[in-house]
């Protein structure tokens, strides 16, 4: 379960890393010589994670300070406490909107094992609550996160019995997206499965925020709500495949596309139809609820 | 200073002192430059290193090595001739007519000189200047010259930030955090001080202290947070959807429950979160005014905490002012102090010092605290630093020994600041590239041949040698792409001209937005033009537009430079772009006919209301007076279709044919290459010699054990054993050996100190009972001599037909026969295990662990002869001596064969007894022409 989720965050690192055993040289960031004096972007994210954790698991997130603090991440003198106080609330807002899902119940892990075609699936259910599955992350939401959620998604439909609450809530701070329960999850896994064993004997043209922009407004499209927009599904894809200037870069760039996909047009009709096989099951069912 | 004159390029004399030729982009300065170089050359008789010329830009100042060069040429042709098209040089010709030989010459000269011609970017020269007084100044030992300050600046703003933040109150570290205040801005600012040194600050809060700033905005903060706790009710009526005064948010029930929230947390005692911090400016009076409805009756909510927050507001700004004010202050104390400790010094104090030595009477700065260490200070300087450097070079040496070449070679780069150093040249662009270039060519040699050190500095070596064209990976690389498109902004472009331009983005605005109030710089007339910036929080009105007005100054500028950049062509984009209303082209083209009032604002609202029309028809005059110089056209529409690269379907793949030559013949070998056909360039070691028939078991030296390991075993001891040893260090000697070898079984030891004792006694010369190895001192042998010579073109038949015609041969015609290898040239290396000297004689002794027989007679002269033949020892004595003949001949004064060289003894050192010399040792001593035949034939000749 987990290696089918992780091949479609990024089918071209998945054929490189685990089947051409190549793996490309990241440069290990240098250690800063200097103490922090902030702390931002990843750094940031990750306190919030942990504290998300201690406050999930009942413990005060006041008498968390002093342990962050020695850790030394956060910056000496009182500029840390202030900035500790700031990542604090803001992991109390995210919780205030994660509680009625009520995280802390997760069920025991459930171990599952399931033939679909000519695959045997197996893994374990984590995050399984009585309503069903339940992820969350202090950030916003991304096709990633939902790719992971509709492959846990699936499974756990598929290993349910009759009547049994199978629906999934990804919580993040900007949106909620709730998966309604799917009838036959077999023939979608079985299409995953088929692009999975594809995807492992030459690099496919799937991007998970390209083909999530694609497949989105291409259903809008053809649902006829395309609104007061002109703009192609395609040309969607290309935004965001190729960036901007003076956005945040585009997905071309990351090592691992373009690696494979440097040259050439890489939104193509295979693009196009692979977007559609993976997304559009998944939006059929999927409902975002924004702020 | 004299009143400004038409500057005339062949008449304007050639005055001592400063002269000041203002020009204007294409009106031809790198030309005047040019000529003033060939008239001071000329009229003046300065040599080229007495011209100094610097310019911006690395390209640039190639540019103008170039051009003054071609100058010269130019002009000695033209004095040659005596005539030239060039009106400049006609008239320095004519003007000089008689003197044109010595002309000529002097121009000739100074072409054979131009090398030296300080032709110099502005970093070239301060560089330039640092070398050439390296001794005097010690700089180069003692400051350290720093291209990029950031990290010592950094340094500072992070100190400040520690001196103010650590242990100030949470109120104005959360303002601090609000504001985005941060080691990073006060970075920002303190670049502003050193790359503006004498710039000026104002501010209203100039003249008040920090300390009553930092009160000022706490106490707000109390008063505010006092009056939302205590009246939130009352303040929170003012909102929502009830409220009809206001616009959004204010009428929004679900906006303002969260910017209660956010109050709520602002105010909090404990858990302030400063993000939340923000929400206070939706509170101040002002920004309540400026969202109201227009069209209600309502008047606007009352109550003293929108007054409050405004007044918070205005503490904050204030303090942000003064905190600035106050690391101004702190960063001009400090840098000062912090260069000195760290004897530091970069190229822009390069050249604030230098414009002091320039104007100066004598240079006086250049022996100032930059400059300043005397010579007694440099000779300490240089012995404490040997040690420094002899180790960096071993780190070197170690690296590259352990990881390989290039990771030396990139550490070294960095470590030793080789690009900064050599980007520094005029021709620094150049010297990087051959590095890296040369770098890249051995990392690569390293890794497809393997090679290590002493292999890697061979190849290189190689390379240097070799005539044959190198590959094109290691021919000459370009370092500038000149005939590709560049893409390059206008400032670094000053100087440089390209044949056709295309010149874009000059229409931008030269306006001050809300939020870059950081921009607010201007040259302040009442204070003599001095540049000031307005740090607020209110910046005067006047400053804004002055500040406008400059900037709008240097925008007309740069559109100037991008304008006269082209040598054929430049295209121009122009038209009704929105917010283009300030830029430097609506300024120029289509000025308002009355300025009143503000000139920004004037300029930016005729700009809107100009149609496409009249904008056309502003510029037609100019194309017209043009001449056709200037085309006025509209912007071709854009084909649309996306450039895509070709698939290379069509071009057919081929093999790349070998056509090198690999050298096949060139080996570095030993004697055994000639014996075995194969390259061996260890020292050669005894075989287990002829197989016999086992006999009865032997005793003493004759049980000791046969084979490579043994002989290598005794050759050591041979190697270390002092010939006039005591029994004792003897017996020591030898346990420790076989030790080593692990060979200690019983009675070896005692077998090969009885052979060692016999062999001392050994008389080396049959006839000389005296003549023995123990009467030789320490510092009369040489062991294991290495040798090492040249041999060319020696081939099997060749040694044959030699070594055929002395005297071994009619005893072993099969033997050589059967000699097999391959032709060879290259090196001939080998070890002679001993070579002394006695009675002023020199001998070359080989011994031969082989194992012929238990028995003394097994190793009667017959024998010895036969093994020597059997395993071509013969060979080897004469190779030897050869080589030893070779080594005395260079290392001996007057050293000649007959009187010198006493012989080959090949000591069997299992046959050997003293009293029997006849036997045990094979001795020989090849005629004077055998030696010169044989070295004759490894010498190719």
């Amino acid at each position: 379960m987990q290696t089918l989720a992780e091949f479609f965050c990024n089918p071209a690192k998945f054929l490189a890393v685990k089947r051409l055993g190549l793996r490309l040289p990241s440069e290990a960031a240098a250690m800063d010589e200097r103490e922090a004096f902030g702390i931002a972007g990843l750094d940031r994210y990750r306190l919030q994670e942990e504290l998300l954790e201690l406050k999930l698991g009942g413990r005060s997130l006041k008498d968390a300070c002093g342990l962050v603090r020695a850790s030394g991440r956060l910056p000496a003198g009182i500029a840390g406490n202030v900035h500790f106080a700031q990542v604090r609330r803001d992991v109390e807002v995210f919780y205030k909107r994660l509680e009625p899902f009520k995280p802390g119940r997760f069920q025991p892990p459930e171990t599952f094992e399931l033939t679909v075609g000519d695959f045997v699936l197996s893994g374990n259910f984590s995050r399984a609550t009585p309503e069903g599955l339940l992820f969350y992350r202090p950030a916003n939401i991304k096709p990633k996160d939902l790719l992971r959620a509709w492959v846990e998604h699936l499974l756990y439909n598929a290993t349910r019995s009759v009547g049994e609450p199978a629906q999934t809530v990804v919580v993040g701070t900007e949106s909620i997206w709730k998966l309604a329960p799917v009838p036959a999850p077999q023939p979608v896994l079985e299409e995953l499965l088929d692009r999975y064993w594809a995807g492992l004997c030459q690099p496919l043209k799937f991007f998970p925020e390209s083909s999530y922009v694609f497949a989105a407004a291409d259903r809008k499209a053809l649902a006829g709500t395309k609104g007061r927009t002109v703009k192609a599904p395609i040309d969607f894809a290309q935004d965001k495949w190729n960036g901007s200037d003076f956005g945040p870069p585009g997905e071309c760039e990351d090592e691992y596309f373009a690696l494979f996909f440097r040259t050439g047009d890489s939104l193509d009709g295979d693009f196009e139809a692979l977007a559609r096989a993976v997304f559009h099951p998944l939006l059929e069912v999927s409902e975002e609820v924004k702020e | 200073v004299k009143a400004p004159t038409p500057f005339n390029l062949t008449e304007t004399p050639l005055t001592r002192g400063a002269s000041l030729i203002e020009a204007s982009a294409g009106t031809g300065k790198t030309y005047t430059i040019t000529a003033l170089f060939v008239r001071l050359i000329v009229e003046e008789s300065l040599s080229v290193r007495e011209i100094l010329a610097v310019t911006y830009t690395e390209a640039a100042t190639s540019e103008l090595r170039h051009r003054v060069r071609q100058a010269l040429v130019r002009a000695g042709e033209a004095f040659a001739s005596g005539e030239s098209d060039v009106p400049f040089l006609k008239a320095l010709v004519a003007r000089y007519r008689k003197q044109s030989g010595e002309m000529e010459a002097r121009l000739q000269n100074a072409l054979c000189g131009f090398d030296e011609a300080p032709i110099y970017t502005i970093h070239g020269f301060c560089q330039r200047t640092l070398r050439d007084r390296a001794f005097e100044s010690g700089l180069l030992f003692d400051t350290e010259l720093v291209t990029d300050p950031s990290e010592f600046l950094q340094g500072i703003s992070d100190d400040f930030w520690r001196r103010h933040f650590y242990e100030a109150g949470p109120t104005l570290v959360n303002f601090a955090l609000k504001i985005g205040l941060g080691p990073e801005r006060f970075l920002g600012l303190l670049r502003t001080c050193t790359n503006y040194p004498r710039i000026e600050f104002v501010s209203q809060a100039k003249g008040r202290a920090l300390e009553s700033l930092s009160a000022e905005l706490e106490g707000r903060y109390l008063a505010a947070r006092g009056v939302w706790h205590s009246e939130a009710g009352r303040i929170k009526a003012c909102f929502g959807s009830t409220a009809k005064w206001g616009n959004t948010p204010y009428n929004n029930d679900a906006s303002m429950a969260a910017r209660f929230d956010q109050l709520d947390t602002c105010f909090s005692e404990s858990d302030t979160a400063f993000e939340a911090l923000a929400c206070l400016e939706d509170f101040c009076a002002t920004r309540l005014q400026e969202r109201k409805a227009q069209r209600s009756k309502d008047a606007l909510p009352a109550h003293r905490f929108f007054e409050l927050c405004d007044q918070l507001r205005k503490a904050e700004q204030i303090w942000l002012a003064g905190i600035q004010l106050a690391f101004v202050e702190y960063a001009r104390a400090e840098l000062p102090r912090r260069k000195a400790e760290r004897k530091i010094q970069y190229f822009d104090d390069l050249l604030t010092r230098l414009d002091g030595a320039l104007s100066g009477p004598g240079g006086e700065a250049l022996a100032t605290d930059l400059f300043g260490v005397d010579g007694c200070q440099l000779a300490e300087c240089a012995e404490a630093r040997w040690h420094e450097w002899l180790q960096l070079f071993h780190d070197y040496l170690e690296l590259w020994g352990r990881y390989g070449f290039f990771r030396m070679f990139r550490l070294w780069l960095q470590r030793q600041q080789v690009r900064q150093r050599l980007l520094a040249f005029p021709d620094g662009e150049r010297r990087l590239t051959n590095i890296l270039h040369l770098g890249e060519v051995l990392h690569q040699a390293e890794a497809e041949r393997r090679l290590g050190i002493a292999g890697l500095l061979k190849w290189l070596a190689q390379q240097m040698d070799q005539e044959e064209e190198a590959p094109e990976e290691h021919q000459l690389r370009l370092e500038r792409d000149d005939n590709a498109v560049r893409i390059v902004t206008v400032h670094k472009s000053k100087g440089l001209e390209y044949p056709v331009v295309f010149c874009l983005f000059s229409w931008k605005d030269s306006d001050i937005k809300r939020g870059s109030e950081e921009l607010v710089f201007f040259h302040d007339p009442a204070q003599g033009h001095r540049l000031v910036r307005d740090l607020g929080p209110d910046i005067a009105d006047e400053h804004r537009q002055q500040a406008r007005r400059e900037r709008l100054a240097e925008n007309v500028r740069l559109l100037y430079v991008a304008l006269t950049r082209a040598g054929h062509r430049c295209y121009f984009a122009w038209g009704g772009i929105r917010g283009a209303g300030t830029s430097a082209p609506s300024w120029l083209f289509h000025r308002p006919p009355a300025a009143g009032g503000p000139l920004l604002e004037t300029l930016e609202a005729h700009f809107k209301s100009l149609s496409d029309e009249a904008m056309l028809g502003d510029l037609a005059p100019l194309s017209e007076r043009s001449g056709g110089a200037l085309n006025i056209s509209n912007l071709p529409e854009p084909a649309n279709v996306p450039y895509k690269a070709g698939d290379g379907a069509g071009t057919k793949l081929e093999c790349r044919q070998f056509k090198g030559r690999i050298q096949r013949d060139w080996v570095i070998s030993s004697f055994t290459y000639f014996k075995a056909g194969l390259p061996e360039e260890l020292p050669d070691r005894d075989g287990v010699g002829s197989p016999k028939a086992e006999e009865a078991p032997g005793e003493g030296i004759f049980a000791f054990p046969k084979g490579t390991k043994a002989g290598s075993c005794l050759h050591e001891m041979l190697e270390k054993l002092d010939f006039n040893a005591t029994g004792e260090e003897m017996a020591k000697l030898v346990n420790q050996r076989l030790e080593a070898h692990g060979l200690a079984q019983a009675g070896n030891s005692e077998g090969v100190q009885q052979m060692l004792k016999a062999l001392l006694r050994f008389p080396l010369a049959p006839a000389r009972k005296d003549f023995t190895l123990s009467r030789l001192n320490a510092s009369d042998r040489l062991n294991e001599l290495e040798f090492y010579f040249p041999v060319r073109g020696v081939a099997p038949a060749r040694l044959q037909e030699l070594l055929g015609r002395l005297e071994w041969s009619s005893a072993v015609p099969a033997q050589l026969d059967r000699l097999a290898f391959d032709p060879m040239q290259g090196f001939l290396k080998g070890f002679i295990d001993l070579v002394f000297r006695f009675e002023d004689r020199f001998y070359l002794v080989d011994w031969k662990s082989n194992w012929l027989g238990n028995r003394m007679e097994d190793y009667s002269p017959d024998a010895i002869r036969n093994e020597m033949r059997q395993e071509y020892y013969f060979i080897q004595c004469h190779l030897y001596t050869v080589a030893l003949h070779k080594y005395l001949a260079m290392r001996v004064p007057g050293y000649d064969y007959e009187r010198h060289f006493g012989g080959v003894i090949y000591p069997f050192l299992r046959g050997l007894d003293p009293d029997r010399p006849e036997r045990g040792a094979y001795r020989d001593r090849p005629p004077r022409s055998a030696v010169d035949q044989l070295s004759a034939l490894l010498e190719g000749r």
